[in-house]
């Protein structure tokens, strides 16, 4: 990682406004090379960090760090790089809160996280993640079920689906809202122990 | 490096995530003005913790979408392990996309990229094979659509509306019958309309044919036509008229070989054999003599590669071939044979 500067770039106004979202090339790769990496990132936090209701707050702070870091030069191996930043992150914290790593705790392959090897078989992965939503979707509560499939499966707009659904556009908009971080919970998170949010 | 800044308690995480789902959800899918635009933009720019959480949920949403076309791709109808779930989701199920199936002798690759962006698009939707290509459609009503050689359709299937336009080639269909929402082919001013039905269509510039195997259907030309077809009916329908031949079922089932990758001729002259095989190939037979043209040819060919067909014709049907860049040349060699015998003789 280089050395650059942590203030002063968001007044810079670059990239940060009036523009869309993910046009933004560097935004763009974040959701396309580091997102889908999320259930190994929470599997190695989950691993490494005693307090639980932390763990969504670390993967966040990871990913911003690892979105600072794009902006200066994007990493040539986004998991591992990834994976790395989550590393440094909890040492600097047990660092900071004076706790002595545990001899495993640096070492990235702990888990058994092969980084830099070719992906297991896509197609597994993707059945087993099917497998995963259809459960997700067998648990969702009616209504928001019936939003993720409308919004996801048959693309429509919240306009109709509010229609179909009988109720506001902003209900409608909200449901699908809290469904989208739920399946995100789902499909990401895979420790058995945690399938769902309350 | 950077400097640690502790794990800020002051905004928590939740607090930052729903709002992010709410911008996203709206973005995606609702109404979205110019200030909302503004006001996401400022709140992204307040923290990095806004950026990715916001971007986090684009990836689910781009995973989830892919998951779901997957599946779509993956599951028939009738297998669906969707069909056990609860009606919210099974009745919302599978339309959005078809089914792909292997059969396909080209890959159609643009397709699968575009499976994600396939879910928020206009539910009017296209498909189609390049010469030589085969695809099986298959809908979440149980309708299947199989595409041959070169051939194009565009349609909107949902649970509201069935409506196919054939514009170009062969495509055979199994339509699942449904009362409350019928389904509609249209061929250029011409209209099959279903009533729980098996054919197959093909377009030619000139007419439409189109062959009944099973069910029934109603074909009209413009209104000014119509035909109710039954099993073994052949319906050819030029721009104003209607003719109905009957066909065996051996010869429907010869009709319908390319589905299984070969063709069939049963003592079929030699330029229709041609012509039918042509329509698979980049590179064109073409009957140089004219007096092979009526020769008569009875097998089966496979729509991969016409190699086989050719060592055959020239074998059993004494013909030469001269291969001239994209075009095979095709006459009889017959009079080299004699030539020679010929001076054979002489000598």
């Amino acid at each position: 990682m280089s050395e650059r500067p942590t203030k002063g770039r968001d007044s810079s106004g670059q990239g940060h406004t009036g523009f869309v979202v993910t046009d933004d090339a560097v935004s763009a790769w974040f959701v396309r090379e580091i997102i889908p990496h999320e259930a190994i990132l929470m599997a190695y936090l989950r691993h490494n960090w005693r307090n639980a209701s932390e763990i969504a707050d670390l993967r966040q702070e990871v990913y911003a760090r690892v979105l600072q870091a794009a902006r200066e030069q994007i990493p040539h191996h986004p998991k591992r790089f990834l994976l790395i930043t989550a590393r440094n992150l909890l040492i600097n914290l047990m660092r900071h809160a004076q706790i002595v790593p545990m001899e495993s705790f640096a070492d990235v392959d702990s888990l058994g996280i092969a980084i830099d090897t070719p992906e297991p078989d896509r197609e597994l992965i993707e059945r087993e993640d099917i497998a995963r939503l259809e459960a997700a979707m067998k648990k969702l509560p009616p209504r928001t079920r019936q939003a993720v499939a409308l919004a996801y499966i048959e693309g429509l707009p919240v306009t109709v689906i509010a229609k179909r659904m009988h109720v506001t556009q902003q209900a409608a908009s909200k449901l699908i809202a809290k469904a989208t971080l739920i399946l995100g919970d789902v499909l990401f998170d895979k420790s058995p122990d945690r399938t769902m949010k309350p | 490096m950077n400097t640690l800044h502790p794990i800020r308690i002051d905004e928590p995480h939740d607090a930052i995530s729903d709002r992010a789902a709410d911008f996203f959800a709206q973005r995606r899918f609702g109404p979205w003005h110019d200030a909302d635009q503004s006001a996401l933009d400022a709140w992204l720019a307040e923290s990095d913790l806004h950026r990715v959480a916001y971007l986090r949920l684009e990836g689910i949403a781009a995973r989830t979408s892919h998951l779901a076309a997957i599946h779509t791709f993956k599951s028939g109808a009738r297998s669906s392990r969707f069909q056990g779930m609860s009606a919210g989701w099974s009745k919302y199920r599978l339309y959005a996309a078809p089914l792909l199936i292997a059969a396909s002798l080209t890959f159609v690759a643009p397709y699968v990229g575009s499976l994600v962006n396939a879910l928020f698009e206009p539910p009017l939707r296209s498909f189609s094979t390049d010469v030589g290509g085969r695809t099986l459609l298959r809908f979440g009503d149980g309708t299947e659509f199989e595409l041959n050689t070169n051939s194009a359709v565009h349609y909107r299937m949902s649970n509201h509306e069935r409506s196919v336009w054939l514009d170009r080639g062969e495509v055979w269909f199994h339509v699942a019958h449904d009362p409350k929402n019928p389904f509609v082919l249209n061929v250029g001013s011409h209209r099959v309309s279903d009533l729980g039905t098996e054919f197959v269509v093909r377009r030619n510039s000139a007419n439409v044919e189109v062959a009944l195997l099973n069910g029934r259907a109603i074909l009209s030309t413009d209104g000014m036509q119509t035909a109710m077809l039954t099993p073994g009916d052949d319906a050819v329908a030029t721009t104003t008229a209607i003719s109905v031949a009957r066909k065996t079922p051996q010869e429907l089932d010869d009709a319908l070989a390319w589905r299984k990758g070969v063709l069939v001729f049963r003592s079929t002259r030699l330029e229709d054999v041609i012509r039918e095989v042509n329509r698979y190939s980049a590179t064109q037979l073409v009957i140089a003599d004219p007096s092979v043209a009526a020769l008569k040819f009875t097998g089966e060919i496979t729509t991969r590669d016409f190699e086989d067909f050719l060592a055959l014709a020239q074998a059993a049907l004494c013909l030469r071939v001269d291969r001239q860049g994209d075009e095979i040349l095709i006459s009889r060699m017959a009079r080299k044979t004699k030539t020679l015998a010929h001076n054979k003789r002489g000598e």
